[in-house]
């Protein structure tokens, strides 16, 4: 709460010196970029934009204040048309870019030129990352290699023989590479691979053949329609193996996709970056509170066996909402936005606390704001999810309340 | 009859105490972050430093291995630390660690790698009950150089000529090797009678503090009188062990293979210095190698029941002080938990001059590879065709 705080009333400081006169002359406006698939997935686009909106609104520096404008700019999940949005940021004078990660491997040139920086707020391939090749490229969000080890840490004690069951989407093929990495010390413990393709009606046979092998669970790494299609798969067929996925699993497209059939739902588990600290739930509910008093509960559309409603917390939302803070106090150390390189070479150097009550921030030999070890599991039981009790970091944190 | 003299006795006590305490004032003994050095361990100016948080105080301990490369004369020519954090405790950490830091890679068996700021190496993550966190840190001589503890001399000359690196000679050898110990200090400090129970009691809290190895904190004494300013010389007790190495073509007069070992205690007052001079004769031979290993020792108790308080009292901050010395040592970088356990070994290592090399260092992106690849390929589709119709011409 305390942490949560200080960027508050930051802003509010701020906003207030903007009344004077003598400060008006000086305010400018920066413009962020906020660059995601608002069309294709509207869920995601929405929730990095908000995030980031949320977020200090100015910052004071020796040159004057400087209030922030952002401006959404749709992917529609296209690399095409990702670079060519970063091409017109940087064109509109954007000082920095909130980026979902689609088409970031051409587009981060396009803004190293120009000394833009970029974070990639959702993504977690392990390319797009490199504080050497692309020191103007930063990341808030789990990476793929994090919850792919996070993954196998958590699954191969538990003796189970997995069948890996990845889809042929960008997000898939990312999350395969790190799967590869992650097992390859345990090789026993992976019954089969199996590649479906995103998005398809029916994945019966590709489940069945998972069956053949064996498999006594699922790690299925898609995106959340794959997710949905395995698991329906598994299910109508009587199969009740255990399915563990990314961050994905947690997307309420999962749950709508199965609403018709919420028991088969229950015991999903995915590993995703975790919402609290140890300091306790206190500054995400905080950060989660000013987020729907804004932009309203996200409502999944489905209900517990109560009956309540289900809502989305915003803890996708925090990552653009932490960058946009530490970029904040980047400026600040770097005297202003006159020279790019210094905000960049500032970012490196400056740690904020993050809407999670974590410390956020980069350095120079690390461009990931989020750590390996902040990835969790949850499973899921009557439409919402809890930390399970069998992770060391996992059981350390408190459950969120996901009813209305 | 006996209670009321019981009652009566406790009266008397309590009419007394305050009388007593009155008398008495309580002062600090000399604090050392004050009155010593403030390095080690290294503190070069820092923004935004995260510190410990107190949760995590107790709950680590701190290994440092300072490997100092030196040149053939014994001067230092680079400083690398292998600095090892075991975390004892469920749950989050998040510090950094000031040092005047070039690079910093991960050490052996960490469990995350360390980040790296200017002048801080930076450690996060969580620890599931135990974790260790390693990082080598390549450090900045000139700000690291003079906080060494001890201090090497190296003069090698054949035919009373110096024998510089590289050379080879022969003729009447002579090696001057001096090790000092350099950690001496002046610190401000003060006499005056003590009270002796509370000065027992804190001479208590130093030898509990030097058993556990951690910083000797709570050291309030009362006095009968005014104290008198004076200053007390105190230096980190060294133990060093190791060898001179003399290549081929030497002929030592007690060292038949060519390797000298080398011991002392060196407290840096009494006994600062260790002189080695050598003879012996030369054969085409070059400088030798040497090769140390330093590390502080136990500090010498001079505290008895025998002596007057005013000069147990002297001890007793000599003690204070003398420990707090011999832990800056114990951390040449500083320890994220200042007050718990370190320590630390100084590996001095004759090393060779880097070879300057000219880098070129060309950053190449998968992007970049691809492009390579195509004009290679486009390159070979123009250019097989031609030499094949141009050997089938010829």
């Amino acid at each position: 709460m305390q942490r949560l705080a200080i960027p508050l009333a930051l802003c509010v400081l701020c906003a207030g010196c903007g009344g004077s006169d003598a400060s008006k002359a000086k305010t400018k406006t920066l413009l962020i970029a906020v660059n995601a698939p608002f069309s294709r997935t509207p869920y995601l686009g929405q929730t990095i934009a908000n995030g980031a909106e949320l977020a200090a609104t100015a910052i004071t520096t020796k040159d004057g204040v400087y209030r922030l404008r952002f401006k959404r700019y749709d992917t529609g999940l296209s690399a095409g048309a990702a670079v060519a949005n970063v091409r017109r940021a940087v064109a509109d004078g954007a000082v920095a870019i909130i980026d979902e990660g689609t088409g970031l491997n051409a587009s981060w040139r396009i803004a190293a030129d120009a000394d833009v920086p970029i974070c990639v707020t959702y993504q977690g391939g392990e390319g797009l990352v490199d504080p050497t090749k692309r020191p103007n490229v930063f990341r808030i969000a789990p990476t793929d290699h994090g919850t792919a080890f996070r993954l196998a840490e958590y699954l191969v004690p538990k003796k189970l023989k997995i069948a890996l069951v990845i889809d042929d989407s960008t997000y898939g093929q990312e999350g395969l590479k790190s799967l590869r990495r992650s097992f390859a010390e345990n090789p026993e413990a992976v019954a089969m691979r199996l590649s479906v393709p995103a998005g398809a009606a029916n994945l019966a046979p590709e489940v069945l053949r998972a069956r053949r092998s064996h498999a006594t669970a699922l790690l299925v790494w898609g995106e959340p329609g794959t997710i949905a299609g395995v698991v329906s798969a598994a299910r109508a067929s009587g199969w009740k193996v255990p399915v563990y996925t990314p961050a994905t699993g947690g997307d309420p497209l999962v749950r709508q996709q199965l609403a018709n059939h919420p028991d088969w739902v229950d015991g999903l588990t995915f590993a995703t970056g975790r919402p609290t600290a140890e300091v306790g739930p206190g500054p995400f509910l905080s950060f989660q509170r000013l987020y729907e008093e804004r932009f309203g509960v996200y409502l999944v559309g489905v209900k517990t066996p109560d009956g309540a409603d289900v809502v989305q917390p915003p803890d996708l939302a925090m990552y653009s909402y932490d960058f946009v803070n530490v970029l904040s106090a980047a400026i600040q150390r770097a005297g202003g936005i006159k020279d790019g390189k210094k905000v960049i070479a500032a970012l490196n150097q400056v740690s904020v606390p993050g809407a999670n009550g974590d410390h956020r921030g980069f350095n120079e030999r690390n461009h990931e704001g989020v750590v390996d070890d902040d990835v969790y599991f949850a499973r899921f039981e009557g439409m919402t999810y809890q930390p399970v009790k069998d992770d060391p970091l996992s059981r350390t944190l408190t459950a969120l309340d996901q009813t209305r | 009859m006996r209670r009321l003299a019981l009652i009566g006795a406790l009266g008397s006590a309590l009419v007394a105490t305050p009388a007593s305490s009155a008398a008495a004032k309580v002062v600090p003994l000399p604090w050392p972050p004050t009155v010593l050095p403030t390095e080690p361990p290294l503190a070069p100016p820092t923004e935004g430093v995260l510190p410990l948080e107190f949760r995590l105080k107790g709950r680590l301990q701190n290994w440092e291995r300072v490997v100092i490369g030196l040149e053939e004369n014994g001067l230092p020519r680079s400083i690398r630390v292998l600095q090892t954090i075991e975390v004892n405790r469920l749950g989050d950490y998040v510090f950094s660690i000031p040092a005047p830091v070039q690079e910093v890679v991960p050490g052996p068996g960490t469990a995350s790698p360390p980040g790296q700021r200017v002048n801080q190496i930076l450690w996060e993550g969580f620890s599931p009950g135990h974790r260790v966190l390693a990082a080598w840190a390549d450090l900045r001589l000139a700000e690291s150089a003079s906080s060494l503890p001890v201090r090497v001399d190296l003069l090698t000359t054949v035919d009373g000529r110096p024998l510089e690196p590289g050379e080879r000679r022969s003729g009447d050898l002579r090696v001057m090797l001096t090790i000092s110990n350099r950690t001496a200090a002046t610190a401000r400090s003060f006499t005056a009678e003590p009270e002796p129970v509370s000065l027992a009691q804190v001479l208590s809290r130093i030898r509990s503090a030097i058993r556990h190895g951690v910083f000797a904190e709570g050291l309030n004494v009362g006095l009968r009188g005014a104290e008198t300013p004076e200053t007390q010389q105190v230096a980190a007790p060294l133990a060093v062990e190791g060898t001179l190495r003399f290549g081929p073509g030497a002929e030592i007069d007690g060292a038949p293979s060519g390797v000298m070992p080398l011991a002392a205690q060196l407290d840096g007052l009494k006994r600062r210095r260790l002189r080695l001079t050598i003879r012996g004769r030369a054969v085409n031979m070059s400088t030798p190698k040497l090769e140390l290993r330093v590390r502080t020792t136990a500090v010498k108790d001079g505290v008895s029941a025998a002596r007057n308080a005013r000069d147990r009292l002297a001890r007793t901050i000599e003690l204070e002080l003398t420990y707090a010395r011999k832990r800056q040592y114990d951390m040449f970088l500083s320890s994220p938990d200042f007050a718990g356990r370190s320590s630390t070994t100084y590996v001095y290592r004759t090393a060779a001059a880097p070879k300057t090399v000219q880098l070129t260092t060309t950053t190449v992106d998968r992007d970049d590879d691809k492009v390579g690849w195509i004009v290679l390929g486009l390159a070979l589709a123009v250019a097989l065709p031609a030499a094949a119709i141009a050997w089938a011409h010829s």
